[in-house]
């Protein structure tokens, strides 16, 4: 039973991978646990970057900056959407990419991390560390925006930049919650993939 | 006992059998509405549950294997908690709420005091990983369980795991809190015409039908919404409820109406187990002076006013909430393995 739904979450992954993420700081290629410098001269180190990815037929799939493979789509749909939807937050299923193990399931307040960005803000040699929980799927605080893709694209490239210096650190350095803040961060998140 | 049980489709989808409220296995009771919980998602079986309850009764889940489901949850109190609950530091969210009793959960649209919680087998991730808890991790738990030979025969025997995941975990867990049915009180056999209420329990329940029943409603004795019944917030441990879930400064102070079958049984009382005895619950109902913000309309659109012998009717028509079958289920009871 297992092994049968493995073989159809892996399948597609194997046979139509046909995007690839390119998470970019300016020309650089990121990497995790790497200082980058903000325009404001700061730098910012980030530790752990995960986020969810769905299609409009319902898959969902986990994305993680500490394994880079993820970094490939398994997905055929061109009309992807940043985020889960509210169906996707309530199924009530703990296998796969929906496995609370993975450290993206709200238990006391039943819904999934969207984005979860944690690092370290380092200014005039002292380091703010940060925590981002982002998600929520209930209006009017809903993290979950569909990315329009041109046909045929392969690669997409994704600019942290504008994410990083959106980071509202030094006044919110811990973000648990749905709400605006959360909104705004993944806003700016969702602008990378522009 | 005439009630049957339903039809439960075995693992395969073969084997199917008739079940008694006596042998554990969920059941839904003549004339209660369609239980909410997902069964096709999670097909019940004895083995299921009988590795449900295991698990259950099992510090195998906490970190330091000192504590179970069953040290908060006890059979003969309704599965509620019997100590008076202490705060456990600020962070501590839910070592600051009272442990409900466990009955009745595949009715149950949402859990826990604030309705945070959606799914009954997703429920249990709170507790186990809660630090105040049983302060384990999902990846210690499971890593436990893959070394234990019971476990994996029985989790290879009902889902076929190998090894055990997070998924086969929580559905075992569920097969065994959602076949907590209670349904055999005196009330339930008033209704099925098998006995009759006394003089006293007939004048309590038509004080209940007039005040109470509006959001502790039959036949699960709540309406599963979330008011405030005029006992006032908590003036040491801050937890505004239900809006700590919408954000919603109106839901502030609000909690979901309780059950109260088995309510003699599982003390102490409210969210934050303030009230002790059934007694003084009724107490703080008959004097309206005593009631402070917020109060929900149902509370203050009719005036109660109950007198000392109008109480002791409503208590011993409580009473009646009382399921000796199910408080002493051996169904349900510690297993030995
Ligand atoms: C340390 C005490 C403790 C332990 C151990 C514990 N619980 Fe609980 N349980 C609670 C408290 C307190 C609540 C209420 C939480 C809230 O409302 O925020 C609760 C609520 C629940 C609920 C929801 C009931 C309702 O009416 O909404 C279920 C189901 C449940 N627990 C099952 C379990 C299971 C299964 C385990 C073992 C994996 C377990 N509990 C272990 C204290 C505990
Ligand atoms: C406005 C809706 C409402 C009405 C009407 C109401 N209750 Fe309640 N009741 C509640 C709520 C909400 C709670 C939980 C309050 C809390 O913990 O903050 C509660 C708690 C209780 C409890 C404690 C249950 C437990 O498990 O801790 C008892 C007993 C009780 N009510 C009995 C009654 C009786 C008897 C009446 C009629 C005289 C009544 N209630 C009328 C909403 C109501």
């Amino acid at each position: 039973m297992l092994r049968f739904f493995l073989f159809f979450f892996l399948f597609p992954s194997l046979a139509f991978s046909q995007m690839t993420l390119f998470p970019q700081v300016g020309l650089e290629r990121f990497e995790l646990h790497q200082l980058y410098s903000r325009p404001d001269g700061d730098s910012i180190r980030i530790d752990q970057f995960k986020w969810y990815m769905s299609t409009v037929l319902g898959e969902i799939y986990l994305v993680d900056a500490s394994d880079p493979t993820t970094y490939a789509l398994p997905f055929l749909s061109k009309e992807i959407q940043l985020g889960l939807d509210s169906t996707a937050n309530t199924a009530g299923r703990f296998d796969g990419a929906y496995d609370p193990l993975l450290g993206m399931y709200w238990a006391w307040n039943t819904g999934y991390i969207h984005l979860k960005l944690v690092g370290c803000l380092v200014q005039k040699g002292r380091q703010l560390p940060f925590e981002y929980h982002i998600g929520g799927y209930k209006a009017p605080f809903e993290t979950f925006v569909p990315i329009t893709i041109p046909e045929g694209t392969k690669n997409i490239t994704l600019q942290l930049e504008r994410l990083f210096t959106a980071l509202p650190i030094t006044t919110r350095p811990n973000i648990m919650l749905p709400g605006v803040a959360a909104q705004q961060i993944f806003h700016a998140f969702s602008t990378a993939f522009e | 006992m005439k009630t049957w049980g339903f039809l439960f489709v075995a693992c395969l989808g073969l084997i199917s059998l008739m079940v008694l409220p006596e042998d554990g296995l969920f059941y839904r009771p003549e004339k209660w509405p369609k239980p909410l919980y997902n069964f096709d998602d999670n097909p019940l079986t004895l083995e299921g549950f009988n590795l449900g309850r295991a698990l259950f009764y099992d510090p195998i889940l906490s970190q330091d294997s000192t504590v179970s489901c069953a040290s908060c949850h006890l059979q003969y109190t309704a599965f509620a908690h019997v100590d008076h609950p202490t705060s456990h530091g600020i962070n501590s969210r839910i070592g600051k709420r009272n442990a409900p009793g466990l009955m009745n959960l595949a009715w149950y649209p949402t859990l826990h005091w604030d309705g945070g919680v959606l799914n009954l087998n997703g429920q249990a991730i709170n507790p186990i990983t809660h630090p105040d808890e049983m302060g384990e991790t999902l990846e210690g738990v499971l890593k436990k369980l893959n070394r234990n030979r019971y476990y994996k025969t029985e989790f290879m025997k009902v889902f076929g795991a190998d090894p055990i995941q997070t998924n086969h975990l929580l559905k075992a867990l569920g097969q065994f809190t959602v076949s907590l049915v209670s349904s055999n009180s005196k009330y339930d056999s008033v209704l099925r015409k098998e006995s009759n209420f006394n003089a006293q329990e007939r004048r309590g329940y038509s004080l209940f039908i007039k005040h109470c029943n509006q959001c502790h409603t039959a036949p699960l004795f709540t309406n599963f919404e979330f008011k405030a019944n005029g006992i006032g917030p908590n003036k040491q441990i801050i937890d505004s409820g239900r809006a700590m879930i919408t954000g919603k400064a109106s839901d502030a102070y609000l909690f979901r109406v309780p059950t109260l079958r088995n309510i003699e049984y599982s003390f102490p009382y409210m969210h934050d187990g303030r009230i002790s005895k059934l007694k003084e619950v009724l107490a703080h109902y008959a004097n309206s002076s005593n009631w402070q913000k917020p109060k929900s309309r149902e509370l203050t659109q009719k005036k109660i006013t109950l007198n000392v012998n109008e109480q002791k009717d409503l208590l011993s028509f409580l009473k009646t909430l009382s399921d000796k079958q199910f408080l002493f289920n051996q169904a349900f009871r510690f297993p030995r393995k």
